[in-house]
């Protein structure tokens, strides 16, 4: 879900300070300050969230040109800057359906312009401060998956669908470089089975593993190493990176100790522990 | 007399074409012609063998005389031997291979251990000779003849420790490198054929469709042979590190058994993570699995991943969760039976594939796989039941291990399991010593979870402070359960202040006591009181001196011998180390009712 919200890079991209992001979009930690230190002394500017603030200021703020990318899915819809955003998810749709309904409840429903001037400010402390207490803000769809900020668990004796590990995509730990292109047309897509020739060395040049024949094993017959891509059956940065190459390709895969082996490496084997592996990869076949 | 009959026989058929003899004239020659090297007249029998004209006859009927050249020829020290040697030899170029291969089998099978070496040290290499004559039939027979000689390898005693493989007194190392001198011709040719299939594989060429499925059944013929031998002998023997034994005469046909299995086109990865992997049905006359016995799998998967052999040729790429999963099924199958040597290796797999994992790393629903749980199961029977204390410890070791490996959620579930599974009050009181430490994890900064602490918490602490029969409850048999029950509840009393109740143990508390304490101090109460009753009849009858054996209910006998029954003093001190043990019991709930006060009190 992250994925399809988060679209934009991390961080400052807009000129607006953490800080003065709206209570729902700030990270946990400053949350939790901002709540503390929030006693409405300037309600309009100060404790109102930026995207309640009214156009006008976010104008100022950043210029007119700029686009006020709200990751708080309520707004996107309501963004001056026109359509609805293409990547809206039915889990946006769903927890704008869910936020929808504690607006409606309180009543301010409705463009951010009219309900900034039209709710009265006692009204809004009110329901800024509900909000965070009944946690009804993005994400709450009781069908996602619960993070560990919502501890909305339901005390059962053997509750399988409850996951506490936050499934951290985070960035891609490889990066892959095509040495030689493939068609182009044949992309594998998980299940399917692969062949390819492979020769993986260490960041130091060791060459640890490779099967592809050299002039002096040309007796000893080899083929492809074949499997079923995308499966978790060899380390996550083959699974990433083979199923971006088409038949024919021939690319260089870097891979981060995270998507290789990790921590232990490989023991009695030449893959030392914490070890970046780096794979020369030629995608023969696609099944 | 027999020298005679030969000599008329063989006279006669000289002038007779081949297709002409009479089963009479077989007779007379094999009857006479055995007769005569027996009774020790190998020289002349050599001189016509020899014979230019009497080779239609040889080649006919010479294969006739092996049974009694053989017992000859390994008994070495007979002074017919160089000239039964040379009758040998000829036979063995003159006669037809079909009709050799069935004498040379024949004398295959020998029954004493001293003499089945022997005769496959003699007789391999003729039979090699022999199978490398047929044409179309080789691969049939080269099956049979790794079936027999593999029937009369099993039946070698076999080295169990390191000495024994170097003294080799019964020949069974020196039987392996025959063998794999013995198969080298064959495994060439089928290597060379999988190389002429390869680059042949665009054409399809239906004059060689015959050609082809022989060399399949070749392959098929060493694939049997291989699993045969992954089977036994290498199954039940240990080999032995390069460290420990360099030159190791097993280890080296354990690594020849790997080559041949690529050179036949095996791929090692397929063959060892087959259980997750499904194969297409290959076109054959074999089921799948009778071609690939699992216990062969099991093996193949003990000597790459525990003994490294054909490291090299096994690739880095896969990824050890998958490669856990799939070994899963070897293990299972190791641990599933008694004998130590299955054991020993199914513990030593388990235990390199979990080392390549980090700790917390394998989710929860790899406890939906069922070999994830019928594991553990055949673990706490090789901890609690196996004869080796070695064995025991180890396994006790490897149990910790995967517990280790499990994440958070996975480790709740499997006490969970294991709790109600287990049956046994020792590997109970493991698991609660376990979610004592998980418990203790959970409580530090940093470290929270929802379930060592919170709500998922207490259901799971519910089902271990718990007395298994209530009051009644036998103390000393679930005494591991009840002291670590204790020590937890102890310990959550102490750690967890009321005022944060982190745990939730405190407003459990009170269920806890009607539920577990009160029983519990009932039960220690009844248990002592019974226990002194009996040291104080004991002692009595002790004093009043009974000079009679005292009338036991029941009596114990250990091969035959009647047991003799526990003396007045062995009893008594059983009976005092019985009342300790509640005193102990006792102590530790006095301390827990302690501490409950004094937080009680405000």
């Amino acid at each position: 879900m992250r994925k399809a919200m988060d679209t934009r890079p991390q961080g400052n991209s807009f000129g607006v300070e953490e800080s003065a992001r709206c209570i729902v979009c700030q990270p946990p930690a400053l949350r939790e300050q901002r709540m503390k230190i929030c006693v409405p002394r300037e309600p309009e500017l100060v404790c109102l969230p930026v995207c309640l603030r009214g156009e006008s200021e976010s104008e100022q703020r950043e210029g007119p040109s700029a686009e006020v990318h709200h990751s708080c899915s309520v707004y996107q819809s309501r963004h001056r800057g026109g359509s609805p955003r293409a990547e809206h998810s039915g889990c946006q749709r769903a927890a704008a359906a869910a936020i929808c309904t504690f607006l409606n409840e309180h009543k301010l429903l409705g463009n951010i312009k009219n309900v900034a001037k039209t709710a009265k400010k006692e009204q809004l402390i009110i329901a800024y401060n509900q909000l965070f207490e009944s946690k009804r803000f993005k994400g709450t769809d009781p069908v996602e998956a619960v993070t560990e900020q919502v501890k909305a668990v339901k005390i059962e004796e053997k509750p399988k669908e409850v996951k506490t590990e936050v499934v951290d995509e985070g960035p891609p730990k490889y990066t892959k470089s095509v040495l030689k292109k493939g068609d182009k047309t044949n992309f594998p897509k998980k299940g399917d089975t692969v062949s390819c020739w492979y020769t993986g060395t260490l960041e130091d040049g060791t060459v640890f593993d490779t099967n592809i024949p050299t002039a002096a094993r040309k007796k000893k017959q080899t083929k492809p190493l074949s499997f079923k891509v995308g499966m978790g059956r060899v380390i996550r940065g083959w699974d990433e990176g083979l199923l971006t190459m088409s038949k024919g390709e021939t690319a260089r895969l870097e891979i981060e100790p995270e998507w290789a082996y990790g921590k232990k490496g490989l023991p009695d084997s030449k893959i030392p522990p914490n070890a970046k592996l780096i794979f020369e990869v030629e995608l023969v076949a696609v099944d | 007399m027999a020298l005679e009959q030969l000599s008329d026989v063989v006279q006669r058929c000289q002038a007779l074409p081949s297709d002409s003899y009479t089963a009479e004239d077989h007779d007379v020659f094999t009857i006479a012609g055995r007769s005569c090297i027996e009774e020790g007249n190998s020289a002349q029998v050599l001189s016509i063998v020899l014979d230019e004209k009497n080779q239609d006859m040889v080649r006919c009927m010479g294969w006739n005389l092996l049974p009694p050249l053989i017992p000859v020829l390994l008994k070495k020290e007979d002074k017919n031997l160089p000239q039964c040697l040379a009758i040998f030899n000829h036979l063995i170029q003159t006669c037809r291979p079909k009709e050799l291969l069935i004498g040379l089998l024949e004398q295959l099978e020998q029954d004493d251990p001293d003499t089945i070496a022997e005769s496959l040290h003699l007789l391999l290499s003729p039979l090699q000779k022999v199978l490398l004559c047929l044409g179309s039939r080789k691969p049939s027979s080269l099956g049979m003849t790794l079936s027999s000689v593999l029937d009369q390898v099993a039946k070698l005693p076999l080295p169990r420790t390191k000495e024994q493989e170097e003294d080799d007194v019964f020949s069974l190392c020196r039987c392996c490198t025959d063998l794999t001198d013995f198969v080298r011709p064959f495994v060439d040719e089928a290597r060379q054929n999988l190389l002429t299939t390869k680059t042949h594989s665009e054409d399809i060429d239906k004059t060689t469709a015959g050609q082809d499925e022989m060399e399949d059944e070749l392959a098929t013929e060493l694939l049997k042979f291989c699993m045969k031998t992954l089977s036994h002998p290498l199954l039940e023997v240990q080999l032995r590190d390069p460290d420990t034994l360099p030159v190791s005469p097993l280890r080296m046909f354990a690594t020849e058994i790997l080559e041949t299995l690529r050179a036949i086109g095996e791929s090692l990865p397929s063959l060892v993570y087959q259980p997750l992997l499904r194969r297409k049905q290959v076109p054959g006359f074999l089921e799948e699995e009778v071609r690939y016995p699992k216990e062969s799998l099991a093996s193949l998967a003990h000597l790459v991943f525990v003994h490294h052999l054909a490291a090299d040729t096994f690739p880095s790429v896969f990824s050890p969760v998958f490669s856990l999963r799939c070994t899963m099924e070897h293990i299972l199958l190791l641990l599933s039976r008694t004998e130590d040597f299955r054991i020993q290796k199914g513990l030593e797999l388990y235990e390199k594939s979990l080392v390549r994992l980090e700790d917390g790393s394998l989710p929860a629903d790899l406890l939906e796989i069922k070999t994830f749980l019928t594991v553990p199961q055949n673990l706490v029977k090789v901890m609690t039941i196996c004869p080796r204390h070695d064995l025991r410890t180890r396994g006790l070791k490897v149990f910790q291990l995967s517990v280790d490996k499990f994440d958070t959620e996975a480790k709740y579930r499997f006490f969970q399991y294991m709790l109600k599974t287990s049956n046994h009050s020792g590997v109970e009181g493991y698991i609660i010593k376990n979610i004592k430490n998980q418990i203790d994890i959970a409580l530090q900064p940093g470290n929270s979870s929802t379930w060592f602490e919170g709500v998922h918490l207490l259901p799971l602490l519910r089902k271990v402070l718990i007395l298994p029969d209530g009051p009644e409850t036998d103390l000393l048999q679930y005494l591991d359960r009840i002291m670590e029950s204790l020590n937890l509840l102890r310990y959550l009393v102490i750690r967890d202040k009321v005022t944060e109740n982190q745990t939730g143990i405190w407003t459990e508390l009170y269920k806890i006591e009607d539920s577990f304490m009160k029983p519990l101090r009932v039960g220690i109460n009844m248990s002592r009181a019974h226990y002194e009753r009996e040291m104080h009849n004991t002692m009595e009858a002790k004093k009043k001196k009974k000079a009679k054996e005292e009338e036991s209910v029941l009596s114990v006998s250990v091969g035959d011998e009647k047991l003799p029954s526990m003396t007045s003093e062995s009893q008594i001190q059983a009976l005092h180390s019985a009342l300790h043990t509640f005193d102990m019991i006792e102590s530790v709930l006095v301390r827990i009712e302690e501490l409950v006060q004094v937080k009680d009190d405000p």
